[in-house]
């Protein structure tokens, strides 16, 4: 055991390779857009700008 | 991209035509935000493609912290990033995760780790979010008391034992490979709201953790070729974890060749063997309160 913590946590693989390579990432998501589409219509809007925030977006 | 044109059709079906929408895609600094934007530019499905008045924008930080103006976001999307933890709390040689170690001490680690981090999350976009706003988080997680994702890591892990064995990899570079992943229950995940059901201003409005299909084994039962169901791994789970491994080991190695190598081992394995995966992700939606909140300082959650 090694107890030498490692901080090296890196983004997903760059140039276009996650996007492509996402499937099951994708498949988990399709599942729950109605659910999405459903929250977003619950949100109160007023006179401001909207925003919406992508955590975690990678590419 | 889908997720955010939806979201932007539902917010502005509820306000003027037209109205002006910020878009705001965060990550790391090292993601790589050029292809983001070179998709929103090009891709066919880009929530961009003919729109007017939508203004996407990218911030470069960990967001286990507030990294957005407080109190401006009407909804926040999350997607499969919330299995990994903000560091690695500890090291293990006999496994690629930490919490399928048969160290107690290592699966603890990654509990409070894993915890920490969960409230750090949530109370970080509860200062961005507007009272009234929603959060939706998905992200891989275990049913209690059985590992979701144990078959392909546990492959992922022989792969690297099989490279310390031909001597390609170091003992050091294979303690380093511990990845900082974390698969929680639904007892994790309601965990902070167990006072009053609610936590740092954020209500939890729907949380499941539910089995998700194997994408890639409809195929193989069609077509019965393995090495293509073993490539098939091994892409996304490059994908998701080949920098993150390339980093881990020694700064003087071809990195590139080393992670090429493990994922050709790996990619056999997974032939050598194939089966269903049974993984699990949670959906958790989350509504800011309309009680003031402080902004919450990293760790004190």
């Amino acid at each position: 055991m090694d107890q030498i913590k490692n901080p090296t946590v890196a983004s997903m693989e760059g140039d276009g390779y996650y996007n492509r390579n996402s499937a099951m990432q994708a498949a988990g998501i399709a599942r729950i857009l109605p659910i999405w589409e459903k929250v977003a219509g619950t949100v109160p809007v007023g006179d401001e700008t909207l925003v919406i925030a992508d955590s975690g977006s990678s590419q | 991209m889908a997720p955010m044109r939806i979201a932007i059709a539902a917010l502005r079906a509820k306000s003027a035509a037209g109205r002006t929408v910020e878009v705001i895609h965060t990550d790391l600094p090292s993601n790589d935000f050029a292809s983001l934007f070179q998709a929103l530019g090009e891709e066919p499905d880009s929530y961009m493609k003919g729109a007017t008045g939508v203004f996407p924008s990218a911030v470069g930080r960990s967001y286990f912290e507030p990294i957005i103006a407080p109190g401006t976001v009407h909804l926040g999307w999350n997607s499969w990033t919330l299995q990994w933890l903000s560091n690695n709390p500890i090291e293990v040689s006999d496994h690629i995760l930490a919490g399928l170690s048969e160290s107690e001490t290592a699966k603890n680690a990654v509990i409070q780790q894993g915890a920490l981090d969960w409230r750090d999350f949530i109370a970080a976009r509860s200062s961005e979010l507007r009272p009234g706003a929603r959060l939706l988080c998905l992200f891989g997680a275990d049913q209690p008391d059985r590992p979701s994702w144990d078959w392909p890591f546990g492959e992922l892990w022989g792969a690297v034992v099989d490279m310390n064995r031909a001597a390609l990899l170091d003992e050091r570079e294979l303690l380093r490979m511990t990845l900082p992943l974390f698969s929680r229950t639904l007892e994790d995940i309601k965990a902070p709201f167990s006072q009053d059901g609610t936590f740092r201003g954020m209500a939890i409005e729907h949380a499941e953790v539910a089995s998700t299909p194997d994408s890639f084994w409809p195929e193989y039962e069609k077509t019965g070729d393995a090495e293509h169901l073993g490539r098939a791994w091994a892409a996304v789970w490059r994908a998701a974890m080949g920098p993150t491994l390339a980093n881990a080991t020694n700064p003087d190695r071809d990195r590139a060749a080393l992670i090429d190598d493990l994922y050709a081992r790996f990619a056999k394995r997974i032939a050598a063997s194939p089966r269903q995966q049974e993984g699990a992700i949670a959906v958790v939606i989350m509504r800011k309160t309309d009680d003031a909140v402080s902004p919450p300082h990293r760790g004190q959650a």
